[in-house]
Order: C-alpha cells, then structure tokens, then sequence
C-alpha cells in the first residue's frame, strides 16, 4: 500500500473516532453529536409556552409562525422557553406585534400550558397558566 | 504490518468512480434542495439573544448579520450545486465545504442544535474532500469516500444508540418512552400551533407493541456496524432504517431529510456492494 493510502485510511480513522467520540464524552456538539433526540425517558407530563389571541373573550389560536416566528417546532419549543425566562412581557409583545402585522387583532395571551403525555400516543391538555398578557 | 495492510485496503478500498459521483450528485442535490426549501429559516437570525456559536461558529457570540449571511447562503447552494454537477471540483470542492458548513453551523448556533444536520455537514466535508482528490487515483479515492460516508453514517446511529443506553439505560424500552415521545411531539405541535400528525389517533388502534418497536430501534441503532459486514447486511439494514425515519415521519411528523432521502444510506449500500479491496 502506498503513503497517500495510508495517509488516507488514518483519515478516515480519525474522523470515525470523532464522530464517535460524543458517545463516550457525553458532550453534544456540531456536527459530531450525541444524537440525543429521544434519548431521555419523558416524564409523564410535557409543559411549553405558547400564545394565543383572545377575541371577544374566546381564545383563537395562533400559527408557530406568530407565536415563535419559525416553522419547526423544536426550535418553537426552545424559543418560547428561553424567551419566557428572559422577559415574559417583552415576549408577549413581540407576537402581538407579529399578530398586528399580520393584520390580526384581539388580546395576546402568553401562557404555559400542561400536557399528559403518559395516557398512551395522544396527549391530553391538563391545565394551563397565563404569564403575561398585552395587546389590545 | 499484514493487519495493517488489510485494515488500509478495507478504508481506501477501489470503486468505480461512477459509484462515488452517484452519491455526490445526489447527496448535493438533495442538499441544494433543502437549502432553497428552508431558505428562510436558514437565512434568518431570530432573537441574538439566543446564539451559541457550535460547530464552525463556535468561536462567535453573535449571529452575522442578515446581508452576510444571505451571501453565505447564496455560496453555499451555487458551490455545492457546482460540486454536485462537477464544475471544477477542486476549486468548488473546497467552497461547498467551508461554506456548507458554515451556514448549517450557523442556523444551529441559533440556540437550538438541529440534529438532523449534523450528518449531511458531516457527509458534505466527505464529498468534497473526495471530489478534490479524485483525479490522484480516481477509483482508490472514490472507495475511499464512499468508504468513509458509510463508516460516519454508521457511527452517527450507533452513538445515538449509546447515547439512548446511557441516558436511560433499558428504561428506554421498558417503560413506554416510545408513545411518550409520540406524544410529547404531538402535544409540542398542538401547543405551539402546529399540526400534529393524524395517525397518532388511530396508530394504537394497530396493536402494535411500543416495547418491541422500541427494541428494533435501538438494535438498530447499536447494530449499525453490522451494515459495514457485507453487502446483504449493508442493503438489510439501510431498508430498515429507512422504515423507521419513514415511520417517524408519518407518525411525529419529524423529516429526516438525509437518511428519507437515501443520501445518508447510498454510501453504505455502495461502500459494501460495489467497493472491492484488491484480494477479492
């Protein structure tokens, strides 16, 4: 075998180490990951932050684009988390500004909402908690 | 230096050059095509707030600016299309890499880690390296490519098979994680209105055990290097795994767009099926 072949499978060696070196470490990167997606066991109940109008009283829900500005819900999951926990008005005005531009009118509701996800495959809403409220 | 021999002829094995191309043309293509498809995710900043700079970006703390990263985008689709179509490899080989990697680094520093990415950034390096040094020794390195894309293929899904061990240990099948996963994403989509996927009503209506399709997907997944055995092995497994992601698609409406596509698995099926070393 010549030098360059050599050179080359300890390339590939290299690279396969690394791919696998997160299952060992434990540590999630880009773009060698852990490949954590499902991994963990979920409790029995699921809780996300969410928006919603309230229009003459009654609650009309919005699309991920209004509530999270993206259309994936994983990143929707994490957005609404992280935004909550630095300002919970500040997040309610942004969608009520999305909500205004889109040409929608009524009162924004941020809130948290409670799932059952232990009652087999479909989930049940269990309750639900109003964090911030804006808009008119 | 017998083992050794061996060992460099299993990684840098011969394949006809047509073989390799197949892969690149469809690997690029598909990815030219998400590319455009998620344009406006990718091409968006959201909230600086959350950046954290992984993969290429991790050095930065803050997004780059729009005009920027709309430029980045534009690079990365003409230069990985280039490689796809085989324009200059050597000079378009190099582009598609950096630039590839860079923007999908960048849409996953944007303070969530899009795993299904990580393979088609991974696979996107393979290809373009590849495609640069073809003209050294066209069917050593072609099977070296297709060699390599098999082997991270296979080590990404036995590390999330580890991964599945080591966070849950066999809780994982024991208890119904798999229809709380089900449900969880279906619960996350009704939430954050999306929509979820119509099939988790009736699926249980199937009777099929959640603990034993648990089992199949984590031997699966820890059994991946089994598809770097041989050529039946190699097909076995690829239909398999295609099954399931299909199977995720339909009832978690969850797309991943590599392995669905084939681009994950066509290095596997023709690393085992066509590449050779020179005893056979």
């Amino acid at each position: 075998m010549t030098c360059w072949a050599r050179a080359l499978a300890l390339v590939s060696v290299v690279v396969t180490v690394w791919v696998g070196w997160p299952a060992l470490s434990g540590v999630d990167g880009f773009p060698a990951s852990t490949q954590p997606m499902y991994a963990s066991v979920r409790s029995g109940t699921a809780d996300f932050i969410t928006a919603r109008r309230v229009v003459d009283g009654t609650p009309v829900a919005l699309s991920m684009a209004l509530v999270a500005s993206t259309d994936d819900p994983l990143v929707a999951e994490r957005r609404m988390r992280s935004a909550v926990e630095r300002d919970a008005d500040a997040a309610c005005r942004a969608i009520a500004e999305r909500v205004r531009a889109a040409g929608l009118g009524g009162l924004v509701e941020v809130l948290e909402q409670t799932w059952a996800i232990d009652q087999g495959m479909t989930p049940v809403l269990v309750g639900e908690t109003v964090v911030a409220q804006c808009g008119s | 230096m017998r083992i050794l021999n061996v060992v460099t002829r299993w990684l840098v094995p011969r394949a006809t050059a047509a073989d390799f191309l197949m892969w690149r043309r469809w690997a690029g293509a598909v990815l030219v095509v998400y590319l455009v498809v998620r344009a406006p995710a990718v091409t968006d900043v959201g909230d600086q707030a959350f950046f954290d700079g992984v993969g290429a970006f991790w050095w930065a703390s803050m997004p780059l600016e729009i005009p920027a990263l709309r430029i980045l985008w534009g690079t990365a689709v003409v230069s990985i299309a280039a490689l796809a179509w085989g324009l200059a490899p050597r000079v378009t080989g190099p582009v598609a890499a950096i630039a590839g990697l860079l923007i999908l680094s960048h849409r996953s520093s944007l303070g969530q880690i899009l795993w299904f990415d990580t393979v088609p950034a991974l696979h996107l390096l393979v290809i373009a390296v590849t495609a640069s040094l073809l003209a050294v020794d066209a069917e050593r390195i072609a099977g070296w490519g297709l060699r390599l894309g098999a082997l991270v293929t296979v080590a990404t899904y036995a590390v999330s098979g580890v991964t599945k061990l080591r966070v849950s240990g066999i809780d994982w099948v024991d208890a119904p994680a798999l229809d709380r996963h089900i449900a969880f994403s279906a619960a996350r989509a009704e939430s954050l209105g999306g929509r979820p996927s119509p099939l988790v009503d009736w699926l249980p209506n199937l009777g099929v055990s959640s603990t034993l399709l648990a089992v199949v997907v984590l031997a699966l997944e820890l059994a991946a290097p089994l598809a770097l055995v041989g050529r039946r092995s190699a097909v076995i497994w690829s239909v398999l795994i295609w099954l399931m992601h299909a199977t995720i698609a339909a009832t978690m409406f969850v797309v991943f767009h590599w392995p669905l596509t084939g681009a994950a698995l066509v290095p596997v099926v023709l690393a085992a099926t066509t590449a050779t070393d020179d005893r056979s």
